[in-house]
């Protein structure tokens, strides 16, 4: 039933694609992607508890390096073969009106995805069909309703629902908006108990309900407002999936700076979620922009999984970041933070493990010529279990205005969580965009190889990765007028 | 050739040109409809006021000049040859030449040919009668030539031609000429240019006003000339303008009242085109302009309609436009002539930080429709949320898959916002030979020895890193009552009943009873 309301719709979509009737018009793209990637997945050797060495009763050795061991087995990971998927999609999105009724119009999302060949799954690429929207909307008079599958965009993220919203806005700055429908998974565009099947112990096994509200505000010219909130709990209305509150404000206080801000509320944990506060200071005029930043993280887990009992806690971090620009063609920054995470009240074994995190990243883009523009990036993260060092450079070269080249190149070394070995990877590629003199059409596409090396652990010879992609995007409809006057 | 006599030929065979051009020139400039036979037609046939009939100027194709000079004492009273500035009589307002002969006879005097004056362009609206007769009934002295024309000693007009500053004596303060242009009411003695019998080229001679000239900011186009026109376009613009002259600049000239109210340019006579300017309102230079245009649009868009056409607002937006957007002409409006005011679009101020893309939440939830204003929101923000592929994702660099893990562990951005943690992490990871099989041990994590011990605090602080490998059922092997060993995963603080009232069925995946005994609802 559901797929026969979504065909009808699709079709009621194209059908207007083709064959637009007098003040009928669509408008939209259709948009072919494609990849191909290599990984190489982690193997696990099982060796025989005899050829190991023991160190004491849990720790275990072999070829020197240490191995779990349980019973008479022992585990180990190491590098396996390479493998390659190459995966392709098409996307279909597209917005019709003129029904005969002014103000309706009917929006479609849609996504065909192929598995063309590799032995390697990419996610999602085992689901043939995603319909990320298909509603109908009536916008009047300062009234927007939408019926369908749709998605809020917000505080809280994005929420996505097949049900109805209903926005009312009675002057510039000031709006409300109500929703309500069937919950669909986070990031996907299915209910959960079809969308994670298979994929997790304990399924959320029945369809959810949501339902919340936004209220917009302009107080002044100066402040902007967005309350939001919203309550998700089981079809059956034997528990609540989440409910939590956001407030997002922008302001410019004394017309000095400009203050952004955000803060959920998880009223589920009865805590703050995640916040954040800049105060962007230009310097100079705008010569010099200051960013200086105060952060809070807490991950969010809805109320169908375990995770969110596991009291996870949050991190406070510090950001102070420049962007420099003396020009209109050069533009530099520099910026670094510090983060320190929430009493973990654990035990700790021998040493505790670092609560603090940093991080850094310097860059500049730099327009050489009308033609030719560079750009660099220095980038950081230090934390327990995880560190990254590593820059990326490109050069992009505008042969004609409709055709641009770029190069690009990288360099990095990581390690990874609480695993021996630094790795590190130096490659680059290439890319091209073009807008071909048919139809409007756009292509692009680009590879890349990187040839990655794991220090310090053996079993794991260096190996070269590559990486491509092409994307062939086709205008329906008209542009409104971006195309050729963007900068 | 010698270099020096191909430029001298060079220069003969311009000069001739010149001569050419200049008296092919000439003859063009002598058959323009200059004088008034061509007024009243064209008058008529553009349903303007009639032409003037009764301005009449000194003579400027007599063959033999007359001057009162000669004919000093002869004429005691100026209504003798004058009349009709007595009666009102345009007819009269000159002596016949017919009445020359009375004294130049050929005999008493020598013969002359004197024609009279020629009727000249003019937009002046003057009769002498009238103006007479309004003096008197004003309660005045009856005015005498000499009021205006000078003291005639003897007998000669000081004042042939009254300039408009002896008018202004009476008439207006101040009397100077600054005064004249730009404080006067020009119907006072003025007709409308269109309904004028001034041809092109006296309308293109006429005096610019003083506060017409152009400044540094240019604030008489910018700011002055509206008002006045919105005050006076009848008192004063009229006086030299037509609204032709207005569709040079402005877009939406044929939905301004003002505009018009003016004449329109008459058949044959072409009034000069006015040069398209736009100077920078002072209010668009704020910083922000372009966040609280949209405020201003909407309360006074008549304002923005001046300059801009739809077309050039939908540089930035896109459909649908806002309904002060859809309000403005287009441009393949075939009444819009003027080029209107151009605009390039130009990404926000809050998009020239390098760092917008990590907080553009704030700015899309806050502003919702200002995102709309340029990006589609359907396909724009979905290109990235849902892309959910590397092909042509421009948010992550190139090389993200292969370096990804340090900041999806510290949270730079929340993964998943677009990622969903098992459809998409998790089933990645699997594939990557990240997903524990059996009992758990140090065989992934093999840095630490003695992982197991020291994992806790690891999993506190970056619980979604272990999340995007571990199913649940891994951490409950040890962490729920049917675990081998039982450890609580709760922290210090765990609102338990809180937990139980809002989702008592998580509580039941590792809690073998009701934890409350069937009372915590």
């Amino acid at each position: 039933m559901r797929w026969r309301a979504t065909g009808l719709l699709c079709a009621a979509t194209l059908i207007t694609a083709v064959a637009p009737a007098a003040g009928q018009d669509v408008r939209g793209t259709l948009s072919h992607t494609g990849f191909y990637a290599e990984l190489r997945p982690l193997a696990q050797d099982t060796i025989d508890r005899s050829l190991v060495t023991e160190i004491d009763p849990v720790t275990f050795r072999y070829e020197g390096l240490p191995i779990y061991c349980q019973a008479r087995d022992c585990v180990r990971y190491r590098a396996g073969d390479v493998a390659s998927t190459v995966s392709g999609s098409l996307d279909a999105n597209l917005t019709a009106w003129g029904f005969g009724v002014t103000g309706l119009s009917t929006t479609m999302s849609l996504r065909l995805r192929e598995r063309a060949g590799g032995d390697l799954l990419w996610p999602r690429t085992d689901d043939r069909v995603d319909l990320f929207l298909a509603y109908a909307q009536y916008a009047r008079s300062g009234v927007r309703a939408r019926l369908g599958r749709q998605r809020i965009l917000g505080g809280l993220g994005r929420t996505a629902f097949d049900g109805a919203a209903v926005l009312w806005t009675p002057r510039s700055g000031w709006s409300a908006e109500a929703y309500a429908g069937r919950s669909l998974a986070r990031a996907l565009a299915e209910p959960r108990n079809s969308a994670l099947a298979g994929l997790e112990s304990f399924l959320p096994d029945r369809n959810a309900w949501l339902f919340g509200g936004t209220v917009r505000a302009r107080p002044t010219p100066g402040i902007d407002l967005t309350l939001r909130y919203q309550r998700e709990i089981w079809g059956d209305r034997s528990g609540l999936l989440s409910e939590r509150a956001s407030l997002d404000v922008r302001a410019y206080p004394l017309d000095l700076f400009r203050l952004d801000a955000s803060a959920d509320w998880d009223f589920a944990f009865a805590r703050v979620g995640k916040a954040h506060v800049t105060a962007l200071v230009p310097i100079s005029g705008s010569t010099l922009m200051l960013e200086v930043t105060g952060r809070r993280y807490v991950p969010y887990f809805e109320l169908w999984t375990v995770w969110g009992f596991f009291s996870p806690v949050p991190y406070h971090e510090a950001q102070v970041r420049g962007t420099w620009s003396p020009n209109p063609d050069l533009r530099i920054w520099l910026g670094g933070g510090y983060r320190d995470y929430g009493e973990t009240a654990t035990t700790t074994i021998l040493s505790p493990l670092e609560g603090t995190g940093r991080r850094g990243l310097a860059g500049a883009t730099w327009n050489l010529s009308d033609q030719l523009a560079l750009r660099g990036e220095y980038r950081l993260e230090w934390s327990a279990g995880a560190f990254y060092s590593g820059g990326d450079a490109a050069a992009t070269f505008e042969i004609t205005p409709a055709l641009s080249v770029s190069l690009n190149g990288t360099a990095f070394q990581q390690i990874q969580e609480f695993r021996l070995g630094e790795g590190t990877a130096l490659g680059g590629g290439v890319s091209m965009d073009a807008r071909l003199p048919w139809y409007g059409l756009q292509a692009s596409g680009g590879v890349s190889v990187y040839r990655a090396s794991t220090e310090n652990r053996p079993l794991s010879p260096d190996w070269n990765q590559v990486r491509g992609y092409w994307n062939l995007t086709v205008p329906i409809g008209d542009d409104p007028g971006l195309e050729g006057a963007r900068r | 050739m010698n270099p020096r006599i191909l430029r001298s030929g060079w220069g003969v065979a311009l000069a001739l040109l010149g001569l050419i051009f200049v008296s092919v020139g000439g003859q063009r400039t002598a058959s323009e409809p200059s004088a008034s036979p061509d007024a009243a037609p064209r008058a008529a046939a553009t349903g303007a006021a009639a032409p003037l009939t009764h301005a009449r100027l000194r003579a400027t194709r007599a063959v033999d000049e007359f001057t009162h000079e000669d004919h000093d004492g002869l004429f005691p009273l100026c209504t003798g040859c004058h009349i009709g500035a007595e009666t009102g009589s345009l007819d009269d307002l000159y002596p016949e030449p017919a009445s020359c002969v009375t004294c130049h006879d050929g005999e008493t005097e020598e013969r002359v040919v004197w024609e009279g004056p020629s009727r000249l362009e003019t937009n002046l609206d003057f009769d002498h009668g009238e103006h007479i007769d309004e003096v008197v009934a004003e309660g005045d002295a009856p005015l005498t030539c000499a009021d205006c024309h000078g003291d005639p000693e003897p007998a000669v007009l000081a004042e042939p031609r009254v300039e408009a500053a002896e008018c202004l004596t009476c008439h207006e303060k101040p009397s100077d000429d600054a005064g004249h242009y730009v404080e006067a009411d020009c119907t006072l003695c003025h007709v409308a240019a269109a309904s004028s019998t001034l041809g092109a080229s006296r309308i293109a001679e006429l005096p610019t006003p003083p506060d017409h000239e152009i400044d540094a900011d240019d604030s008489f186009v910018a700011a002055v000339h509206g008002e006045k026109a919105e005050a006076r376009a009848q008192e004063r613009c009229v006086t030299c303008h037509v609204q032709d002259q207005c569709a040079d600049c402005h877009v939406n000239a044929t939905r301004v009242d003002e505009i018009l109210s003016l004449p329109g340019e008459p058949g044959g006579v072409a009034f000069p085109p006015l040069d398209a300017r736009y100077p920078t309102p002072s209010s668009h230079e704020a910083t922000r302009f372009a966040w609280y245009h949209t405020g201003i649009a909407e309360e006074d868009g008549a304002n923005c309609a001046t300059c801009h056409t739809s077309d050039s607002c939908r540089s930035c937006h896109i459909e649908p436009v806002p309904v002060p957007v859809a309000a403005l002409v287009t441009r393949d409006t075939v009444t819009v002539t003027a080029p209107g005011a151009e605009l390039i679009a130009e990404a926000p101020q809050s998009h020239e930080s390098v760092f917008f893309m990590e907080r553009h939440g704030t700015v899309a939830s806050t502003e919702e429709s200002s995102c709309a204003t340029c990006h589609e929101p359907e396909s724009f923000c979905g290109s990235c949320h849902e892309k959910q592929t590397e092909g042509g994702s421009s948010y992550h660099t190139p090389n993200y898959l292969l370096g990804h893990a340090a900041e999806a562990a510290n949270a730079v951005t929340e993964c998943s916002t677009c990622h969903n943690p098992v459809a998409f992490c998790r089933t990645c990871h699997a594939e990557a030979g990240l997903q524990s099989a059996g009992r758990l041990g140090p065989g992934y994590h093999d840095a630490e020895p003695l992982w197991l011990l020291r994992h806790p605090q690891a999993a506190r602080q970056q619980l979604e890193t272990c999340a995007s490998c571990h199913t649940q059922r891994d951490c409950l092997q040890c962490h729920s009552q049917l675990g081998a060993f039982q450890i609580s995963p709760h922290g210090p603080g765990f609102d338990a009943r809180a937990a139980y009232e809002r989702n008592p069925v998580v509580c039941r995946a590792c809690h073998l009873n009701d934890p409350f005994g069937g009372g915590g609802r």
